[in-house]
């Protein structure tokens, strides 16, 4: 087989030689008014948007904001849906609300294909990984999982105080994409620097954004080579074969499928994990009742992923029109808020409780149309497997300091500090 | 307030909830296969029902017949199905 040249040095230059994007003027600092001014990167936001995007849903369900260089926020799953399907007139091209806008040549491909590509593209790029995504596929990762799981318990000693997000929840979705991507397991302290730069670094001046993205890409690529070295089985080596129109993929293609694989796997299932960790605590009727009937535990698990849907997605308008009576132009974002839409009292009765027996849970978690979560299965095996050896080995616990949970800035909401009692 | 207009590009939101099973008609169940996307609700909550085909779609097991005394499971797969691909059909 011929030496692989896609990866060489001038990869990076060919990334860097395209259209330029578009930034727009960074705008921090309280909001004067959530229906004109929003903004999810403010600490009002990831203490508890839910009381906002309830207040936003009766008296202005899109929501706009000049940040950002304009934006829009719709808070009706009837909204949120219609905009999730309508590819036509919502790019995906950019997913992460920020305050740069990739070049409209990237489009249909985008960054990171397929959750940036657009129609016709996105079909392929996804049919290329949904084998691996399936239930059945990733249940091969559930024994290796659960061991994990138990294995951080046993690290939890005599403590009587743990924290469930950094001692337990973040470990378990970075062992298990490291394994997936082939990535050595002892790098995961740098997966999470990844993901922080990548989600958190919103509002940082640009230079400085470039600069962290690319050390993302510099240690992609790095794995890259590893693997054209060793090829082995697991989806990095699987990307690099793999071939679309009867070409092998573009390098672009290829590190930023696997830039998704990393990202989007890691903070979001951490976050539910962390999430369903802080209710039960805080809630001990409903923590009673899981130890008590652990076959309840799969449903109860969708009400945590419909209450505290861990992720929202954001859409690119691809031309100036009125929208439900929103004005909106070519490029502003939508912040597709699937969490928004999960509390809507017009799709769910009792919208705003936690009812873990609820027996219809038709949420949107996992996103709604052609983009719904690649990775559901994997989540949800890793969602339930966390709580029930949780539940398992620690039936008795409790928030130790309801004033030290902090959350997750951004379009990832999770717990990030969760000090628990445990004993 | 009432904040829940018709959403007509998919019909079948809003509220609903698993139908009582009509003992008397053959029930016969369909997937959508325009609408599934694979999030897979059918086969975790009816597996003798629904299955996964190799990229996770959802397929029917048998030729879609409810055996009688499943109706229920099968309206559950119908009313937690987020797109909406799936519909239970009463033939008399």
């Amino acid at each position: 087989m011929a030496a692989d040249d896609r990866f060489t040095e001038g990869y990076r230059d060919r990334r860097e030689d395209g259209p330029v994007g578009t930034r727009s003027e960074i705008i921090t600092g309280p909001v004067s008014d959530w229906a004109t001014d929003f903004s999810h990167l403010e600490p009002e936001w990831s203490a508890d948007p839910y009381p906002i995007q309830d207040d936003l849903r009766q008296r202005c369900p899109i929501a706009y904001t000049g940040r950002f260089g304009g934006g829009w926020l719709p808070t009706r799953y009837e909204d949120v849906s219609a905009i999730a399907y309508d590819t036509e007139r919502f790019s995906s091209r950019a997913i992460i609300m920020s305050n740069f806008r990739p070049p409209r040549e990237l489009a249909p491909v985008g960054g990171s294909p397929p959750i940036t590509s657009d129609p016709p593209f996105h079909h392929d790029a996804r049919k290329l990984l949904l084998p691996a995504f399936t239930k059945r596929a990733v249940a091969k990762q559930e024994p290796a999982t659960r061991a994990f799981c138990h294995s951080l318990i046993d690290g939890f000693g005599g403590q009587d105080v743990v924290d469930a997000a950094t001692d337990y929840a973040q470990h378990i979705p970075v062992r298990v994409i490291a394994d997936m991507l082939g990535f050595p397991p002892e790098h995961g302290p740098q997966f999470r620097e990844f993901v922080e730069d990548l989600l958190e670094g919103i509002n940082l001046p640009p230079d400085d954004r470039v600069a962290r993205v690319s050390r993302l890409f510099d240690y992609l690529l790095a794995q890259v080579h590893e693997h054209l070295g060793q090829p082995r089985a697991d989806l990095t080596t699987y990307l690099i074969n793999a071939e679309l129109y009867g070409h092998r993929l573009d390098p672009q293609h290829v590190v930023g499928t696997m830039a998704l694989l990393l990202i989007a796997g890691i903070d979001t299932t951490w976050s539910a994990i962390g999430a369903s960790l802080w209710h039960l605590a805080k809630i001990p009727g409903d923590r009673q009742r899981l130890v008590a009937e652990p076959g309840l535990l799969p449903t109860a698990a969708e009400e945590f992923l419909r209450a505290y849907a861990p992720v929202t997605m954001a859409r690119l308008v691809k031309a100036d029109m009125n929208w439900h009576g929103a004005d909106m132009k070519a490029d502003d974002w939508i912040l597709l808020s699937f969490p928004a839409a999960n509390r809507d009292p017009a799709q769910f009765d009792r919208a705003g409780e936690v009812v873990i027996d609820r027996e219809v849970n038709r949420h949107a978690a996992f996103g709604l149309g052609i983009h719904r979560c690649l990775g559901s299965h994997l989540a949800r095996m890793e969602l339930r497997t966390a709580l029930e050896a949780w539940l398992e080995r620690i039936p008795e616990f409790s928030l130790e300091d309801p004033s030290a949970v902090t959350w997750s800035v951004g379009q990832i909401r999770g717990p990030r500090a969760l000090p628990l009692r445990i004993r | 307030m009432a904040t829940g207009p018709v959403r007509p590009a998919h019909p079948g939101g809003g509220r609903d909830r698993p139908r009582p099973a009509d003992r008397k008609n053959a029930v016969k169940v369909q997937i959508s296969s325009e609408r599934c996307q694979g999030h897979g609700r059918c086969y975790d909550l009816v597996p003798d029902l629904f299955g996964e085909d190799d990229e996770g779609y959802s397929r029917l097991l048998g030729d879609g017949t409810v055996p009688p005394g499943h109706e229920r499971e099968a309206r559950l797969a119908e009313s937690n199905c987020p797109e909406h691909a799936i519909e239970v059909l009463e033939e008399s």
